[in-house]
């Protein structure tokens, strides 16, 4: 399973949960992010793993100039989980009523960056240094 | 395995990087997310608002029209009430309403536990019951709670939206993508189908924009491309078809040149080891000569094919009398139909110029080699040599005919290829190369001509030679049999013994060729003293008189042209001659311009050595017999002997002018020699020498009518008149200091 494909998958997933108002189902996805971003145990690795028993797909990544100076030894894509994770934390559970548009932000751009191929939150924590 | 295609982490970057389709779609998309969120905020900024003014607005309009509907005429029923309340409930956007009417109780709607009492009120309007007892009406509507309203409203909000701008987002995408990404997908496919060596990929041209004009171009570039393609592949097949024939002509020059060299060489050894006199090898010795003819033919052929496929012919046009080149003709090739009892005829159509310009050589080798293949292809009959002039073209033909065994249709259309006689047959019958018509044929090409030819089989061939004459206005003209050309002597003839008196420098460093030159001057009646190199030559021409010195000029030690420098820069004023196997007319320059008086080519022809010899020995012969003349006296002297000192600086000075006409005539600059010659003729009479203005006016009519021959030899003429001047002067001073001695 692609990253692509798991984007549009998170995306739509969260649009379902606002829609309906399944808060507490919600509180489950901001939890298997928070998983996924702590333990790297990401879907994607897991499902593809389970598909073709084990193969090692490797991590393409370009590094931008300033990941060359100083690289994080950090996956983005896992940072992305936390950071998807925390901005619903705080736009959902905390502070609803004033920002209650932005989870429905972030489902549209993680729907959108599956549809468009491109993510730019994960290209943006590439180039502060994530690998 | 579809282990290439699913990365566990996708290169989002690189993906932005390696497709305009994607940043397209990515940016239309995130600029259509942002705009609909700033939509969305500015629709959504007052909806709690909103929502609980329209709900306190429907529990008015509820309320009234419950009031409305108990107090109709007639009275409604109870279950007339509850089945058009229930049916209006919705309009009202209450979910559930409570209606007491009296002790009646109705629930109408779907009543949930998160719903919340909008109010509970007493109507103003009482319910009349059918036994006419007034009851009080209570209404309590129930709604969703506000924030529960705000939040369906927003999702719904966003979702219709985002999912409209969504859409539209798509839609713009593919629009955008079909204008912009498809043009470019059709050029990078069709770059890739040429990179493959498909040049006949083309793109569509069915727009006039900027990707139109693209496709126009890379059509026209991929035209290009083809063109410069085929060009490379034509000029592959002519870089082969001339290997193939530089092969060719290899192999067939290889036969040729060892085939005399074989006989030069196998008789050679049979007269190394013959005890037979000289009179008995004669055969054998004929045989070396005339393979070794045969041979120097076909270096020449060779040569002067090399030059024309170089394109370094040099063609310098010269006054060429046509009849002696006919007459010459005739005089090598007669002996050869004699043999073969074949008659030679020459045919003047006239009036026919008496001088052309054109190149004598050349056209005398054009002519030599027509008729000896007529010689060559006839068994019976006759040659015929025609000439006749067009005035009007400025044109000269001359035809060869012959009764030979003539040619088809299509052996006339190979004649005048390389290496192609009429066909194979003819090559092992009568031999030869194949290039002589086709050198031929380029030859009169190289003199602006035209080489044509006419034959049947068996009947015989006619060639035709047309040439141009240059103006004909002052050319003078032969009519009727008025003058015969001179026949000019046979070069067969043998050579004339002790025809010549004097002494030769032969400078030559190689052995053979001293000998053989040796052997020619000795036969000639000169004298010859030898020198290996231009050193040697130096010292012995300083130490003694010689007549003439003929100089090789590839020498070592020191070279001929070299040496022939400082002799001059000596004042050596003896003729010297050139020797070399260089006959390019640069080389001819050069070597008149170090200083040499004449040029002999090698290798050394006998005819031609002697010719030069003779000329030059003839010179100092008829000079001395000039001594006997008697001397010359300036009439200017005789009216005024006080003018004594200035002719003697006249007379001094002489010298000088009659070198510089001798130069010019060697170099055969005209106009100089004319000019020079002009300024002999004022000085000559002049200084009192009417001898020398006639002589100068005899050349000056000789050089009008370009008679250079009789130009050359009233030249050598000067060398004794100057004897003659300078004999007088001396008389004159002699008798001067006697004078003045008695006195």
């Amino acid at each position: 399973m692609s990253e692509r494909f798991f984007r549009i998958i998170l995306g739509s997933s969260l649009i379902i949960l606002l829609y309906n108002q399944w808060d507490s189902y919600i509180y489950v996805y901001i939890g298997v992010l928070l998983f996924e971003g702590i333990t790297n145990w990401r879907i994607p690795i897991i499902v593809t793993r389970l598909r073709y028993q084990g193969s090692s797909a490797t991590t393409t990544s370009v590094l931008s100039p300033a990941c060359e100076e100083f690289k994080i030894n950090f996956d983005a894509e896992r940072a992305l989980r936390i950071v998807v994770a925390l901005f619903l934390v705080f736009s959902f559970v905390l502070f609803h009523e004033q920002t209650w548009l932005f989870p429905w932000f972030i489902a549209f751009m993680l729907l959108s960056a599956g549809l468009s191929n491109i993510c730019p939150m994960n290209m943006f924590l590439k180039w502060v240094g994530f690998k | 395995m579809k282990n290439d295609n699913t990365l566990i982490s996708d290169d989002w970057a690189k993906n932005w990087e390696g497709s305009i389709a994607v940043k397209v779609a990515a940016v239309v998309l995130w600029m259509m997310i942002a705009i609909s969120f700033g939509t969305i905020v500015l629709l959504l900024n007052n909806t709690k608002n909103d929502i609980e003014n329209t709900t306190e607005w429907n529990g008015e309009r509820l309320a009234a029209y419950v009031g409305q509907l108990v107090s109709q005429s007639p009275t409604p029923t109870i279950s007339e009430i509850e089945n058009q309340l229930a049916t209006k409930i919705e309009t009202f956007g209450f979910p559930a309403i409570d209606l007491t009417i009296g002790d009646l109780k109705l629930q109408l709607g779907k009543y949930s536990d998160d719903m919340e009492t909008h109010y509970l009120r007493e109507l103003f309007t009482m319910y009349q019951s059918e036994n006419g007892i007034s009851n009080k009406i209570l209404l309590r509507p129930y709604r969703y709670p506000t924030n529960k309203l705000v939040k369906d409203t927003r999702n719904i909000m966003v979702i219709s939206v985002l999912a409209a701008l969504m859409l539209f987002g798509v839609l713009l995408t593919w629009i955008i993508n079909k204008i912009v990404t498809k043009p470019i997908h059709n050029l990078l496919h069709a770059t890739q189908q040429v990179s493959k060596g498909n040049m006949d990929t083309r793109l569509a041209v069915d727009r006039n924009d900027e990707f139109g004009q693209l496709a126009n171009f890379f059509n026209q570039m991929l035209e290009n491309l083809d063109e410069q393609r085929k060009e490379l592949i034509v000029a592959l097949q002519q870089a082969e078809s001339a290997t193939e024939t530089k092969s060719a002509f290899l192999a067939n020059m290889s036969h040729e040149i060892r085939t005399p060299l074989t006989a030069i060489i196998g008789y050679a050894e049979v007269l190394k080891h013959s005890e037979r006199s000289i009179p008995d090898n004669m055969e054998e010795i004929k045989t070396i000569i005339r393979n070794g003819e045969h041979l120097l033919k076909i270096i020449n052929n060779i040569l002067d094919l090399s030059k024309i496929e170089a394109n370094s012919m040099e063609i310098e046009n010269a006054p060429v009398n046509l009849m002696e080149i006919i007459s010459d003709i005739k005089s090598i090739v007669e002996p050869q139909t004699k043999e073969k009892a074949l008659s030679f005829n020459v045919n003047y159509k006239y009036p026919l110029p008496k001088i052309i310009l054109s190149e004598p050589l050349r056209l005398k080798q054009i002519l030599l080699n027509l008729c000896s293949n007529a010689v060559k292809f006839t068994d019976s009959g006759s040659i015929t040599v025609s000439m006749s002039c067009d005035c009007e073209n400025e044109s000269v033909t001359i035809q060869v005919a012959d009764t030979g065994i003539g040619m088809n249709k299509e052996q006339l259309q190979r004649v005048f290829k390389a290496f192609s006689q009429a066909d194979s047959s003819t090559t092992r019958k009568y031999g030869g190369t194949g290039l002589g018509l086709y050198l031929s044929k380029q030859l009169t090409d190289a003199l602006g001509g035209e080489l044509a030819v006419e034959s049947k089989v068996n009947e015989g061939s006619c060639f035709s030679l047309t040439v141009n004459t240059g103006q004909l206005n002052f050319v003078e003209f032969i009519n009727e049999d008025s003058s015969e050309p001179e026949v000019r002597p046979d070069p067969s003839m043998p050579l004339q013994v002790n025809t010549v008196n004097g002494c030769i420098l032969l400078v030559e460093d190689s052995l053979d060729n001293q000998r053989l030159i040796s052997l020619y001057l000795s036969k000639m009646g000169a004298s010859v003293t030898l020198a290996d190199n231009g050193k040697i030559a130096i010292q012995k021409a300083m130490d003694k008189h010689f007549d003439l010195i003929l100089m090789d000029v590839q020498m070592p030690v020191m070279g001929g042209l070299e040496a022939v420098e400082y002799l001059r820069k000596n004042k050596y004023k003896g003729p010297i001659a050139a020797l070399t196997a260089n006959a390019m007319n640069e080389d001819r320059k050069k070597c008149f311009a170090a200083g040499c008086d004449d040029f002999v080519s090698k290798p050394v022809n006998r005819e031609a050595l002697y010719a030069t010899v003779k000329k030059y020995l003839d010179k100092k012969n008829t000079n001395q017999d000039h001594e006997n003349e008697q001397p010359i006296i300036s009439e200017l002297y005789k009216e005024d002997p006080s003018t004594l000192e200035i002719i003697r600086q006249f007379v001094k000075n002489l010298p000088g002018l009659i070198n510089r006409i001798k130069l010019a005539q060697n170099e055969k600059r005209w106009e100089e020699l004319a000019a020079t010659n002009h300024e002999l003729k004022g000085v000559g009479g002049g200084y009192g020498y009417p001898e020398l203005s006639l002589l100068a006016l005899n050349i000056e009519n000789e050089l009008n009518s370009n008679n250079y021959s009789e130009v050359e030899k009233l030249i050598q003429r000067i060398d004794s008149l100057i004897i003659r001047i300078n004999k007088g002067l001396t008389n004159l001073e002699t008798a001067s200091i006697n004078m003045h001695a008695q006195r």
